[in-house]
This record gives C-alpha cells, sequence and structure tokens, in this order.
C-alpha cells in the first residue's frame, strides 16, 4: 500500500531530513514510526501525504506514484487518505459535527450522507452530545477525537498519525491507540509516528525506526 | 449536493462572512462605491450634454436674408424652388413686416423699433435642412448653392458652436473612459487587498482543507462569492451616490432650463446603465479577489 525506494528528501538550506529510506507497507498493516524528535519521522508523513516531495527516490501510495502527481490531482488523491497531526488543527469557528464532516463537504457529498456520518463517527467516537459544540468548548482528549473522526470518517484506504497522542495523558493516549486498533482491524492501513515507546512496545504491532534520517535496524 | 446547491451555499456563507464584520465590511463597499460614483457622475453628466446637443441639431436652421429689393413674386418662386430639394425639410418665408413684429414682441427693442420711419428689414426665408450635423459636406454646398441665388443677400448658420460643443463632447468622452479605466483598477485593488488580508486571517483552515482533500475551486469559492459581493454593494453605492445627486440637481437645473425657455430636464441612469455598473464592479470584485486567492495558494 505503501512503497517507498531509495528515498530522500533534503531541503532548501541544504539539511538532509531523509536519506536513502525504503520499506513497504502492506494492505491493512499497522506500523509505528518512531525515533527522536528530528529524526525525519514527520518529513516523512509529509513525504507520504503529498505535502512534500522528495529530493530521491521511488514513492508510491495507494498505487498512485506520488512523484508523477500533478497539483490538481493531489486533493483527489489526499481524500484516499486520512491525516492526524500532533494539534487536532480544527476549524475554530465551526461545530463539531461540521469540523468532523469537513471531508465529506470538500467532496461534495450529499447533505443527508453527510449528517447521518458525521453523526454515526462522532458517536463511535463518544461526542455524540458533543456535536452542537465549538471545538473550543472541548478538552484537548475530545478536540483530539473529533480530529481522528474528521480523518476517518472518508473511510480512507490509509491513516496517517503524527504523534497523535503527544498532547494527551497516559489514559488518553491508551484509549486512542485502542481507536486505531479499531480501525485497523476494519482493514485501514496505518502508519502512526509516535517517540512514546512504553505504549509502543505495550501493542505488537510493527516498529519502523528513523535515527538521523536512515533506517535503524 | 449538485454543484448549484454547493454555490448557493458558498455565497450565503460569504453573506455571513461580511455580516459578521459590518463597519469594515462597509467601509469596504463604501470606498469603491465613492471610486465608482466619479465615472459614473461623469457618465450621467455627458448623458445630459448629448441630450442637449441633439436637441440643438434638430433645431438647427439657416437663415437666408433676401436682397432689399426682392418683391413678394421673387420670395415665392425662390419658395418654389427650394420647396423642391431633397436637402431641405422646411421653408418658412417672413415678411419684412412680420419680422418686424417678431422683434417689437422683444423686449427692449420697442423703443428702438419706434423711432425709424421705414421699415429696414428684408425678406427672411428659414430653411431647416436634413440631416445638417451629420453631412457637413452636404451642408456646405447646399450653403453655397443658396449663396449664389440670384434674390439671396446672406446666408447665416450658426452651426459653429454646435461644433464645438459636439467636439467637447468627445472629448469628455475620452476622460470619462480613462477615468472608468483607471477607477475601475482602483476597484480591483481595494478587492485585492481586501481579499489578501481575509486569505491570511484564513489561512490555518486553508492549509486544513487543504490537507483533507479540497480542491482551488473549493478554496477560492467563498472568497469568490465575497470579492463579488464587495463589487456589487460598492456599484449599488455609486448608482445611490447619484441618485442622491440628481435628486440634488432636480429643481436647480429645471430652473435654469426654464430661464432659457426650455423644457429641458435632467436625464438618470436608465435600468440597463445600472445593470452595466453593477455587472461591472461585481465583475471587478471577482477578478481581485481571483487574483489574491491564486496568489495565497501558489504562495505554498
Amino acid at each position: 500500500m505503501i512503497h517507498l525506494q531509495h528515498i530522500s528528501k533534503r531541503y532548501a538550506n541544504n539539511y538532509l531530513a531523509l536519506d536513502n529510506v525504503s520499506f513497504d507497507l502492506a494492505k491493512g498493516e499497522l506500523a509505528f514510526l518512531t525515533g527522536h524528535s528530528g529524526a525525519g519521522k514527520s518529513t516523512l508523513l509529509k513525504l507520504i501525504a503529498a505535502i512534500e516531495a522528495p529530493s530521491q527516490g521511488q514513492l508510491k501510495v495507494a498505487n498512485h506514484s506520488i512523484t508523477k502527481l500533478k497539483p490538481r490531482q493531489i486533493p483527489f488523491f489526499r481524500r484516499q487518505i486520512g491525516i492526524i497531526l500532533q494539534s487536532p488543527h480544527l476549524l475554530m469557528d465551526r461545530s463539531v459535527l461540521d469540523n468532523a464532516a469537513l471531508p465529506l463537504i470538500v467532496a461534495g457529498r450529499p447533505y443527508r450522507e453527510i449528517q447521518s456520518r458525521a453523526r454515526a463517527i462522532l458517536g463511535k467516537m463518544g461526542l455524540h452530545n458533543k456535536q452542537k459544540c465549538f471545538p473550543y468548548e472541548l478538552s484537548s482528549g475530545e478536540q483530539q477525537r473529533v480530529a481522528i473522526a474528521r480523518a476517518v470518517i472518508n473511510k480512507p484506504s490509509i491513516l496517517l498519525a503524527d504523534e497523535p497522542t503527544g498532547n494527551l495523558d497516559p489514559e488518553l493516549a491508551a484509549e486512542t491507540m485502542d481507536l486505531f486498533e479499531q480501525f485497523n482491524e476494519l482493514g485501514m492501513t496505518m502508519l502512526i509516528a509516535s517517540h512514546d515507546l512504553a505504549l509502543i512496545h505495550k501493542l505488537k504491532h510493527r516498529v519502523i525506526t528513523l535515527s538521523e534520517g536512515t533506517l535503524a535496524l | 449536493m449538485n454543484y448549484f446547491t454547493r454555490h448557493i451555499q458558498s455565497g450565503l456563507y460569504s453573506l455571513g462572512k461580511l455580516s459578521r464584520a459590518p463597519l469594515s465590511s462597509l467601509m469596504t463597499c463604501l470606498i469603491i462605491g465613492i471610486a465608482l460614483a466619479l465615472p459614473a457622475v461623469l457618465f450621467i453628466t455627458l448623458k445630459n450634454a448629448e441630450l442637449i446637443d441633439r436637441s440643438f441639431k434638430n433645431t438647427l436652421e439657416m437663415t437666408l436674408y433676401l436682397k432689399q429689393d426682392a418683391t413678394p413674386a421673387d420670395v415665392r418662386s425662390l419658395l418654389g424652388r427650394l420647396k423642391n430639394q431633397n436637402a431641405i425639410k422646411n421653408v418658412r418665408a417672413i415678411s419684412p413686416n412680420d419680422g418686424l413684429k417678431e422683434l417689437q414682441q422683444q423686449a427692449g427693442f420697442d423703443a428702438s423699433l419706434g423711432s425709424l420711419q421705414d421699415n429696414p428689414l428684408p425678406w427672411t426665408v428659414v430653411i431647416s435642412p436634413v440631416d445638417a450635423v451629420n453631412n457637413p459636406a452636404r451642408f456646405e454646398q447646399l450653403r453655397l448653392h443658396l449663396q449664389q441665388l440670384p434674390s439671396v443677400d446672406t446666408v447665416q448658420l450658426d452651426i459653429l458652436w454646435v461644433k464645438r460643443l459636439t467636439s467637447f463632447i468627445t472629448l469628455a468622452h475620452r476622460i470619462m473612459y480613462a477615468l472608468s479605466i483607471f477607477l475601475g483598477m482602483a476597484v480591483l485593488l481595494i478587492v485585492n487587498n481586501t481579499i489578501r488580508s481575509a486569505t491570511e486571517q484564513h489561512h490555518k483552515e486553508i492549509e486544513i482543507i487543504k490537507l483533507i482533500g479540497g480542491t482551488y475551486a473549493f478554496i477560492r469559492r467563498p472568497f469568490l462569492y465575497v470579492g463579488m459581493l464587495y463589487g456589487l454593494l460598492g456599484g449599488l453605492v455609486s448608482w445611490l451616490l447619484v441618485v442622491l445627486l440628481m435628486l440634488a440637481l432636480k429643481s436647480p437645473s429645471e430652473h435654469l432650463a426654464e430661464l432659457y425657455g426650455s423644457h429641458f430636464s435632467l436625464t438618470g441612469m436608465s435600468f440597463g446603465n445600472l445593470l452595466i455598473l453593477l455587472g461591472g464592479s461585481a465583475g471587478l470584485g471577482l477578478i481581485g479577489s481571483w487574483l489574491a486567492v491564486t496568489r495565497h495558494l501558489h504562495q505554498r
């Protein structure tokens, strides 16, 4: 599902963030991406999400060759992947329901479908009584759950998460990971960047470790 | 949700955005309105000047003063010849006596005319030429022809100042077009600047929408509506300003026309003019905001 071959990323200031990284992630696989801060975890996720372009190498995601994607194709590619960042990045002037439904709104789905699917996913996240709230009325754990709801509402084939539990207390972090495992069981391919080694090792999944831009074994 | 309802949604959302910052939105609309009012007022002025010009052209006449020794029989034969000419629409003769009466009716002449022993006035023939101003060559030809007739002493016509007015209107038209272009560009820049700061305010929102697969068109749409609304409302403001000006000028202009013995009254903007004004200002707003959002989207 995700296929990296000799991927390097050098930034304009000549900083080499990723150096010849290769790995494959099969359909339905869940892998943790770990390493120190600055090891290149976020850069790697940005390349997979087509937010940035690799300097070298072949990158295939969900049968799309990312390096050959035209700018106007990128939005449609992004609809196939869910992205979760460390901070929830919610729209503060829109309700929780609207925030969760945003990918469907953007994709131009019918109003009824948007409403029912957003209610369903918020219910699954335990947020059914917060639908009409605004994000600033929620706790940070709840906000992150809204962000997760937004990432998965479109039933993406791939979910990318960058430190999704970074702002959460251990209990909430464990709950969040539990949610991810549930989505994974439904067949979603997942790559979760995290430096919470204790939590990662408790869960028996593949671990990809980055160290100064290269794969560490 | 089809394409059409999505546009309506965007439009309503934009209206909401404008109403959430009423003061600054109002200011922007006022600035646009004032900028557009200037060419609009010039346009109305020209429209009225053209009406005056046209009414003068329609009443343009040529006056033939016949020789003192011309007899009524001469006059009759002249009228007969003139009536058969294609270039002449209307002919009427004024006898020396009628001419004198006409003069006596005008204030101030009475006393001085009374002191005259003989009537010094010649027979006069007044001609309305066909299509005089639009065909000056034919008009000139007619004048030369009339000048050569044996019983005619002088041919007098007052076309010079009509020509001056016409060329002044042409010049003023150019000025209006130039001003419209300058101020249209100003409107474009005002909207561009307003939308540019709006995109910066919504930068985070734009980034999120990009991240979840929003196309540029989707991101652009609400901004385009806001820009178009600014233009449209600005156009309405300028129309209101013109209407207010017309109301203020109505009675003084009618009074002035009355002093000239005319029933002229000011003509305002027609419905078509209003549509062009609103369409143009909305279009400028649309272009201004399109440029602003596109620039923002391509920055990163």
